[in-house]
């Protein structure tokens, strides 16, 4: 799921913009590909390595109760 | 009785008082009004202050209680919301000025279990901004100081909840716990703080961060007193989709003191993180203690542990993305920047991402699950260290620097991540005069024993009975 680098910038404008961000704010969307960077890439590519094999999802919503 | 020795006396003790007719709801509150009157320019502890209304619940209350309508044991007995728990015809801010004139037209099933109960709500409570962050921080209504040293934070996100019970301001207060907050600013407070299971408190009518790690929660002074919130809040609710249906005991019946034979497990890799050599030192001490209370101590291997920050990272960030994201387009520059940054950031990961991170959840969850097959609860340390500056952003933690918030939630978010309930409890202070707290968690839906094992700690040692130099 993730190369070496999480996400080029270009490509996370582009869903910033998709998202209904302000991309005009330069800097303030350097801080956010920073954060980004910094503090959310890294723990999506520890998921990756991860063998989920066989494993379902947890959901909170239990059908049995309704 | 003097004011200040009111404002610090229990639930449980007040309603001894309460019921023998010695002490009357009206002077309990007044006490208590006082108090928060003269602490609040050091504390910040509210952002909405309930004056009239808490006096008129008190007279309603002590008017009940002569004419033989005693409701039971949290009758009469000071109350804080921190302000994201809906109270009708009470502004819920959720820490933000965007939400200054938000009144809620209805309560939150907390709150109006709360009122069944008797309680005397005093009160919403400061919190970080929209509950995402450990410290305390809100430049909206400014920040929160801890007790001990109000120059050092209180913890977040329920730092006024954390501030006011540690202070005397309220007998009870509530927190939320999505990553932590309300067992960080408990520790760093000197309270005992529950996070129950997750379905057995109603999220019903507060305001969501993450839909599948938020816990509802007490904060308290002693271990007493959550239990006693527990009997009045627990029990399944039809408007929480989450609320489990579970039969709901009376949990002040665990208090027994007694811990012989319990099986305690002390997770490894609790001390393979950074942690504060005192804070270790500390937290190795009480578990010495209830080893010598009969309880058996055994180290236990828990290598899942080091996947909760990312795992819960990924969801935390993507719901609360979900649930804000109308907010940050709309309001965006309104937001306070490190809040706004961390409710942005989810807007970035997918799809696929949030479902592999719920995959690795269940994996993370049997094997905590697995765990309890060993032992009947895990005990370590609630935090690497203890209170630190406001503002600042790194954190010397033994040898190591790292950010204020991996330091600070790296102990608790295992546990919003599986559900599994969690309390700390009061367990020692640092040369410097701040409290210490040690974490106990248990299996689903068996807060009974996590109660048990802390009580009979607390009452085996002082630590609870300090209080902060105000």
């Amino acid at each position: 799921m993730h190369d070496e680098h999480p996400m080029s910038k270009e490509a996370f404008l582009g869903m910033a913009e998709a998202s209904g961000l302000d991309v005009e704010d330069e800097s303030h969307m350097d801080e956010l590909y920073a954060y980004y960077t910094q503090n959310v890439a890294p723990g999506l590519k520890a998921l990756d390595e991860l063998d989920l094999t066989d494993v379902e999802p947890a959901m909170i919503y239990n059908l049995s109760k309704e | 009785m003097d004011a200040t020795e009111l404002c610090y006396l229990s639930a449980g003790q007040l309603s001894r008082l309460i019921v023998s007719k010695e002490i009357s709801p009206v002077e309990v509150v007044e006490a208590h009004l006082a108090r928060i009157e003269a602490l609040e320019p050091t504390l910040n502890s509210f952002i909405t202050l309930l004056p009239d209304q808490a006096m008129a619940a008190a007279r309603q209350a002590e008017q009940e209680i002569q004419a033989g309508r005693y409701r039971g044991p949290l009758h009469g007995v000071p109350l804080g919301l921190k302000d994201l728990y809906y109270a009708r015809g009470v502004r819920n801010t959720s820490g933000s000025r965007i939400f200054d004139d938000f009144v809620p037209e209805h309560d939150c099933t907390v709150a109006a279990r709360f009122k069944e109960a008797g309680t005397i709500l005093l009160g919403k409570l400061n919190l970080h901004q929209f509950a995402f962050g450990p410290t305390g921080e809100n430049p909206d209504y400014g920040h929160m100081h801890n007790p001990w040293d109000p120059e050092l934070i209180s913890g977040g996100s329920s730092g006024g909840s954390g501030s006011a019970a540690a202070a005397g301001q309220c007998t009870l207060t509530m927190g939320t716990d999505t990553g932590g907050s309300i067992r960080i600013p408990s520790a760093l407070c000197n309270l005992a703080g529950l996070k129950p299971t997750y379905g057995r408190l109603s999220r019903y009518g507060i305001t969501a961060l993450s839909w599948s790690l938020d816990h509802p929660g007490p904060m308290t002074r002693t271990v007493e007193d959550c239990a006693l919130v527990m009997n009045a809040l627990s029990g399944y609710d039809p408007n929480d989709p989450a609320s489990a249906n579970v039969p709901v005991p009376d949990f002040t019946s665990a208090l027994t003191g007694d811990v012989r034979g319990l099986r305690v497990g002390v997770p490894k890799e609790y001390f393979e993180v950074p942690v504060d050599p005192q804070v270790e030192q500390t937290v190795r001490r009480a578990i010495d203690v209830l080893g010598e209370m009969g309880a058996t101590i055994t180290e236990v291997s828990w290598p899942a542990y080091h996947q909760a920050a990312p795992v819960s990272t990924a969801i935390l960030m993507a719901e609360a993305a979900a649930y804000h994201s109308k907010l940050v387009r709309t309001h965006g520059s309104q937001i306070y920047p490190p809040v706004r940054t961390r409710i942005e950031s989810g807007l970035f990961i997918t799809a696929a991402e949030y479902l592999q991170a719920q995959r690795a959840r269940t994996l993370f969850t049997r094997q905590s699950r697995d765990l309890f097959n060993e032992v009947d609860i895990l005990v370590g340390p609630m935090e690497p260290i203890t209170a630190h500056k406001i503002g600042a952003l790194e954190v010397q933690v033994g040898e190591t620097v790292m950010g204020s918030t991996p330091a600070l939630t790296q102990y608790t978010r295992p546990f919003n991540l599986n559900g599994f309930p969690a309390i700390t409890v009061p367990c020692g202070f640092s040369d410097n005069g701040l409290p210490i707290g040690l974490q106990l968690a248990g299996r689903p839906f068996d807060e009974e024993t996590v109660l048990r094992a802390a009580h009979a700690y607390e009452q085996s040692t002082e630590w609870h009975n300090r209080r902060p130099p105000l």
